[in-house]
C-alpha cells in the first residue's frame, strides 16, 4: 500500500496556524543523520560501502540469540517507507538511546518483501509491513517473535489494535505503527457540493471519464466487493466473479487506474471523484486549504471499505534485536506516537498517545470514524491461494 | 585453443608468441573473455536460478514451491492456453485472434479468446513497433544532420545534447510529461487556440500519451547508434552516384542509407525492447487500457505475489523478443 | 513519374535546411519537458501546474543545507554522488569490454557464436525486475556483501551489451584495409588500434558509452534490489515523487541539468573539436 504521505504541506499549515510546535521543524542542517527520510543515514559517517559497518556488526553477533540480556547494540538497521516520521525523529533516538541507526526506504510492501526475500532478512533489523504483509512474512518465517517484556509501552495501544486478526497467536509479531483507511475523495470544483455516501458514486455515469480507481488489486476489488455487500476477504469464486463483472462495467467510466497519482489529479482539478487512500486524500485536503476550508473532501463510503495498519515488525535473522525493542517501545510512547501522528495526519494505535494530538485530528471522522462506520470497515487478510483467483480477475478487468 | 597449448617445447618464447599472436584463435579468446566472463557469472548464472523457478509454483503465501511434484510447464501453460483448450486450440485461438485484429472486418474466426496474457505480449509488441517506428522517422534526420551537415566541431555537443535530459532522472521527466499533456496545461492551452481542438482537453491517460513518452525517452537510442554509423560514410560516394546520372534521392536511398543500416539496425533493436517491455510509462501516462506486458510480469513479482508465473511470463517475452531481433537481423541483412 | 521525381529531388535540394528545422523540433521536444521542470523548481506552489508566482526559496533553502518539501539536501548530494561513482565505473569497464566484445562478434567466427550473440541481447531484453531480483539472489546465494560494488557488477553486465551493441554496428562498415596496411607498416596490434582503429570507431563507443552512462545514471529497479543500504539518484527521486512531483524534487534535477550543460559548455570552449 503506497499511502500518499504529506508533509511540509501539513507543515506549513500547522506552523501558519500556530497549532503545535512539533518537533523537528527545522531541517537540522549539516546534522547527517538527521533527515526525517533517513536516507542518508549512509552519509559518509557511516563509510564507503556500507561494508565496514556489518563487519562491525559481526562483532556483536554474540549478543544475537541472548533476548535477556539488555545491552543495546550500537547500531540499528531499518527498512521504511519513505517519509512517515518527523524530522529529526531518527536522531533523537539516536541521542537518547546512543545508537547508530541507519534508514533505508521502500515505497510498497512488495518491494520490501522481494529485497527480503532474495536477499535474506538479515540485511535489516527492524521493518514496517502492512497488516496483510506481517501475516505473509510470519508464515515464511521471515519475522520473529517480540518479547512484550522489553516494550512496556505497548500497553498504550488501543483494545482494537492490541488484538490484530492478521497477527493471531499467542506471540505477536508486531507492533501497530500508524493506520488509516481508503475510500472516496472529490474535489468539488469539479464535481460541485454532491452528496457521496455510497461506493454508488463510482459507478455513477455522471462522472463518467473523470474517476479513477486505485490500481491495487485487493483494494479494488474490495470496494467492488463492499459495494455488493459481500466480505472484502470472501474466497467465493461467484462473488469475485460477480464483483469482476461489476468492475468490468464501471472501466469505460474510469480515466484511469491510479494509485500514485490521485493526490495531485485532486489538487490540479484534473480527476474526481476518485478512490483514494486516506493519507493521499488529506495531503490534497491540505495542499488546496484556504480560509479556512479546502473543495477537498473524503468520504468513508456508508459500505464500508479498507482499513488498514502499518506495523513494526523484526527480522528473522537481525543483528540488533534489543535496539529494534527500544525503537519499538519509543514510538510507543504516548508523546511521541502523538508527535508521529500530528505528522502523517494518519490515525494512531496508541490510546494514551490521543492526549498529545491536535484535537483537528481526533475530531475528523474521516481520521478517525465513528463507532457504526468502524464496525464496517474490514483489514485486508492474506487468503492463501484464493489470492490467484483475485489477480486472475484482475488480470480480466485490466484487459477487457 | 588446443593448438597453442600442444605447442613443441621450443624454449624459444618470442617464437611461441609469434604463433599465438598469428593463431586465429588467439584474437577472438582475448576479446571475448572478460564479456564472457562478466556475463556468464554475474548474468547467466543469476538468470538460471530465475529461469528454476519459472518451473515452480506458488505457495499459499506467495513463496516459490521448488519440490520435485511442483515441477512443471503449468506456469506457461498457464500463460498460453485458455481454460481447458487443448495446445492446438490455444494456437488457434491466438492465430485467429491475431487475424482479427490486424484485419479489421473479418468475422469471428474462433469462439476462444487467446488468454489475457497473450494478448497483452502482442499489444505490447504493438507498441514496440510503433515506437520504433516514428523513433526512426523523426530520429533518422536529426542523426543524419548531426553526423554530414553539422560543423564537425559541434557534432560531439550536439551529441551529447540527445542524451542529456537522461541526467534528470526518467520519471521526474515523466512527471512533467504529464503535466505538459494535463487539461489547462500551458501546453494545451495552447493547442486549445487551433479551431479544432476543443478547450480543457485533456491528453493524458490515452493509448497517445503512452506513446508520446515512449518515443520521448527512447528516442535517443535510435539518434546515437545512426549518428555512429551516418558520421563514417564517406559521402564523396554520393557525388560519385549523383555524376553517374542519380538524382539526389536515389543516391541517398541506394548509396548512402544502405550504409546507415547498421546504426538504424541497432537502433530500432534499441528502441523496440525497452518499449515493448515498458511499465512505468504506461502506468503513469496511460488510461484504463494501457496495461502493457511489463505491468504484467512487474505486478506478478509484486502485488500478486506469484514469482513462478512472472518469471514465466519474462521468459516467454526474452524468447519472443529474441526471435523478433534474429529474423529482423536476417531480414535487414538480405535487403542490404 | 517525371514530376514525382522533380519533386522528390527539388525537396532533397533544400534537404540541409529541412533537415536543420527537424532537428531544432526534436530538440524542443527532447527539452520541453525539462523546462517545464526547471520553470516549476521557481514556482511559488507545492503541486499545482498553474503558476503562482516566482520565487527562489525552493533554491535558497536547499542551499542552505534546508530540508525542502522532504528532499533533504544532504541526502540528494549523497545520493547523487553515489549514482556518479556507479555510472562513471559502469563506463569505464562497460566501455572497454563492450568494445572487445564487439571486434569478437565482428572479426571472429567461433562455435556458437549466434547463441552467444542471443546472450549479449539478453541484459537489454530483461524486464529489469527479473534482472534485479535474480541478482539479489545470486549474491545472497554466494554471499557477496551488497552496496556500491554490487551495484556497479550489476550494472556493467547491461552496460556490456548497451557498448556492444553501437560498437558492432559502427564496425560492420570499417575499412579494415586501414589496419592492415597499419601492420604491413611494422604496427603491433595493440599500435594498430590505439593509432588507427580507435579514432575511427570513437564516435562509436562515445555513442555506446553515453547510453551506457544514461542506463546507469537513471536506473532504479535494479539497483534498489543489489546496493543494500546506499541509495542513488533515481532510488532517492522515486521515494520522493511517487507522493507527487515537489518543487524540491524539481530543484534538485534542475540544478543537476543545467551543471552538466556547463559543464559541457565548458568541454566545448576549451577542447573544441577534439574532445
Amino acid at each position: 500500500m503506497p499511502q500518499q504521505q504529506s508533509t511540509s504541506d501539513r507543515r506549513t499549515f500547522l506552523r501558519t496556524t500556530g497549532a503545535v510546535s512539533a518537533a523537528g521543524l527545522v531541517g537540522l542542517a549539516g546534522c547527517s543523520g538527521g533527515g526525517g527520510d533517513g536516507s542518508d543515514g549512509s552519509d559518509g559517517s557511516d563509510g564507503s560501502d556500507g561494508s565496514d559497518g556489518s563487519d562491525g556488526s559481526d562483532g556483536s553477533d554474540g549478543s544475537d540469540g541472548s533476548d535477556d540480556g539488555d545491552e543495546l547494540e550500537d547500531e540499528l538497521r531499518i527498512f521504511q517507507w519513505g517519509d512517515y516520521w518527523p524530522d529529526g525523529f531518527i536522531s533523537g533516538f539516536e541521542e537518547e538511546y546512543d545508537v547508530s541507526v541507519s534508514v533505508s526506504l521502500y515505497s510498497s510492501n512488495e518491494e520490501m518483501f522481494n529485497a527480503l526475500n532474495a536477499g535474506g532478512t538479515g540485511q535489516y533489523d527492524l521493518i514496517f509491513p502492512s497488516d496483510y504483509m506481517v501475516n505473509i512474512l510470519n508464515e515464511q518465517d521471515m519475522v520473529q517473535p517480540l518479547n512484550l517484556d522489553a516494550i512496556p509501552n505497548f500497553g498504550n495501544l488501543s483494545e482494537m489494535f492490541r488484538e490484530a486478526p492478521y497477527d493471531p497467536g499467542e506471540q505477536r509479531f508486531s507492533v501497530p505503527y500508524q493506520w488509516g483507511t481508503s475510500g472516496i475523495a472529490y474535489n468539488e470544483e469539479m464535481v460541485g457540493d454532491i452528496e457521496v455516501n455510497s461506493w454508488e458514486t463510482m459507478w455513477n455515469e455522471e462522472f463518467s471519464g473523470q474517476m479513477s480507481m486505485l490500481d491495487d488489486v485487493r483494494e479494488t476489488m474490495g470496494a467492488a466487493l463492499k459495494y455488493l455487500g459481500y466480505s472484502l476477504n470472501t474466497t467465493e469464486e461467484s462473488e469475485i466473479e460477480e464483483a469482476k463483472e461489476l468492475l468490468i462495467e464501471q472501466k469505460d467510466l474510469l480515466a484511469t487506474y491510479d494509485s500514485s497519482n490521485f493526490p495531485t489529479n485532486l489538487i490540479n482539478e484534473q480527476l474526481s471523484p476518485l478512490h483514494a487512500w486516506s493519507g493521499g486524500a488529506f495531503q490534497a485536503y491540505w495542499e488546496t486549504f484556504e480560509d479556512g476550508s479546502s473543495p477537498v473532501n473524503y468520504v468513508i463510503p456508508e459500505e464500508g471499505g479498507v482499513v488498514w495498519v502499518d506495523t513494526a515488525a523484526i527480522t528473522a535473522e537481525a543483528e540488533n534485536v534489543n535496539a529494534a525493542h527500544a525503537f519499538i517501545n519509543h514510538f510507543l510512547d504516548a508523546e511521541v506516537g502523538a508527535e508521529i501522528t500530528n505528522y502523517t495526519y494518519y490515525g494512531s494505535p496508541n490510546e494514551a498517545a490521543e492526549e498529545y494530538i491536535l484535537d483537528e485530528i481526533l475530531d475528523n471522522e474521516s481520521i478517525y470514524p465513528d463507532d457504526e462506520t468502524m464496525s464496517n470497515l474490514e483489514f485486508i487478510e492474506n487468503i492463501g491461494q484464493a489470492t490467484t483467483l483475485y489477480s486472475n480477475a484482475w488480470q480480466e478487468i485490466k484487459s477487457a | 585453443m588446443g593448438r597453442d597449448t600442444n605447442n613443441r617445447a621450443s624454449g624459444v618464447d618470442a617464437q611461441l608468441v609469434q604463433r599465438v599472436r598469428r593463431n586465429q584463435w588467439t584474437g577472438a579468446i582475448v576479446n571475448l573473455a572478460p564479456s564472457a566472463f562478466w556475463l556468464g557469472v554475474f548474468f547467466l548464472a543469476p538468470l538460471a536460478v530465475m529461469f528454476f523457478f519459472s518451473f515452480g509454483e506458488r505457495g499459499a503465501f506467495g513463496e516459490v514451491l521448488l519440490a520435485t511434484e511442483n515441477l512443471g510447464f503449468q506456469q506457461y501453460r498457464r500463460f498460453f492456453v485458455p481454460g481447458e483448450a487443448s495446445m492446438l486450440g490455444a494456437l488457434w485461438a491466438t492465430v485467429a485472434w491475431l487475424i482479427d485484429t490486424v484485419i479489421p472486418g473479418t468475422q469471428t474466426l474462433s469462439s476462444t479468446q487467446p488468454t489475457p496474457y497473450v494478448r497483452l505480449l502482442f499489444k505490447s509488441i504493438g507498441y514496440g513497433i510503433l515506437a520504433t517506428v516514428v523513433s526512426f522517422v523523426v530520429g533518422y534526420p536529426m542523426a543524419y544532420y548531426i553526423g554530414h551537415i553539422a560543423p564537425e566541431e559541434y557534432q560531439n555537443l550536439l551529441v551529447v545534447l540527445v542524451i542529456l535530459p537522461f541526467w534528470a532522472s526518467f520519471l521526474v521527466r515523466i512527471y512533467a510529461i504529464q503535466l505538459l499533456l494535463s487539461a489547462n496545461s500551458v501546453l494545451m492551452s495552447a493547442f486549445a487556440v487551433l479551431p479544432f481542438v476543443e478547450q480543457g482537453v485533456s491528453l493524458m491517460n490515452s493509448q497517445f500519451a503512452v506513446l508520446l513518452g515512449l518515443v520521448y525517452i527512447w528516442i535517443p537510442f535510435m539518434i546515437l547508434p545512426v549518428y555512429s554509423s551516418i558520421e563514417e560514410i564517406d559521402f564523396t560516394l554520393q557525388e560519385a552516384a549523383m555524376d553517374l546520372g542519380a538524382d539526389r534521392f536515389e543516391a541517398f536511398y541506394y548509396v548512402i542509407f544502405p550504409q546507415s543500416k547498421p546504426g538504424v539496425m541497432a537502433g530500432s533493436i534499441l528502441v523496440f525492447i525497452p518499449s515493448a517491455g515498458a511499465y512505468v510509462i504506461p502506468e503513469l501516462l496511460g488510461g484504463t487500457d494501457s496495461q502493457m506486458i511489463g505491468n504484467f510480469i512487474a505486478s506478478q513479482f509484486g502485488s500478486a505475489g506469484h514469482w513462478p508465473f512472472g518469471a514465466a511470463g519474462a521468459f516467454v517475452l526474452m524468447g519472443i523478443m529474441l526471435l523478433s531481433i534474429a529474423a529482423y537481423q536476417r531480414g535487414g541483412g538480405e535487403l542490404a | 513519374m517525371g514530376a514525382f521525381r522533380r519533386a522528390r529531388a527539388s525537396l532533397f535540394e533544400r534537404g540541409s535546411g529541412f533537415l536543420l528545422a527537424q532537428t531544432a523540433f526534436v530538440y524542443l521536444f527532447l527539452y520541453l519537458p525539462i523546462a517545464v521542470l526547471i520553470t516549476l523548481s521557481f514556482n511559488d506552489s507545492r503541486y499545482a501546474v498553474v503558476w503562482q508566482g516566482f520565487t527562489t526559496k525552493w533554491y535558497t533553502a536547499l542551499l542552505q543545507g534546508e530540508t525542502v518539501a522532504r528532499v533533504d539536501p544532504n541526502a540528494a548530494w549523497n545520493a547523487l554522488l553515489n549514482s556518479v561513482e556507479i555510472a562513471a565505473a559502469t563506463v569505464v569497464i562497460s566501455c572497454v569490454f563492450g568494445t572487445m566484445l564487439a571486434f569478437a562478434l565482428d572479426r571472429y567466427d567461433f562455435p556458437g557464436k549466434r547463441l552467444f550473440t542471443g546472450v549479449v541481447f539478453m541484459p537489454i531484453i530483461i524486464p529489469s525486475i527479473v534482472m534485479g531480483i535474480s541478482l539479489l539472489l545470486f549474491f545472497n546465494i554466494v554471499g557477496i556483501q551488497l552496496g556500491i560494488g554490487t551495484a556497479i557488477i550489476g550494472h556493467v553486465a547491461f552496460g556490456i551489451s548497451f557498448v556492444a551493441v553501437v560498437v558492432a554496428a559502427r564496425l560492420q562498415t570499417f575499412d579494415q584495409t586501414m589496419e592492415e596496411a597499419a601492420m604491413d607498416l611494422g604496427a603491433n596490434e595493440l599500435e594498430t588500434f590505439r593509432f588507427v582503429t580507435l579514432p575511427m570507431i570513437k564516435p562509436g563507443i562515445l555513442a555506446g558509452a553515453l547510453l551506457a552512462f544514461a542506463m546507469s545514471f537513471d536506473d532504479f529497479v535494479v539497483t534498489f534490489f543489489i546496493i543494500g543500504q546506499e541509495n542513488t539518484l533515481p532510488i532517492f527521486f522515486f521515494g520522493m515523487v511517487r507522493q507527487g512531483i515537489s518543487p524540491g524534487v524539481n530543484v534538485v534535477a534542475a540544478l543537476i541539468i543545467v551543471v552538466t550543460m556547463a559543464l559541457v559548455a565548458v568541454a566545448q570552449w576549451f577542447q573544441g573539436p577534439t574532445w
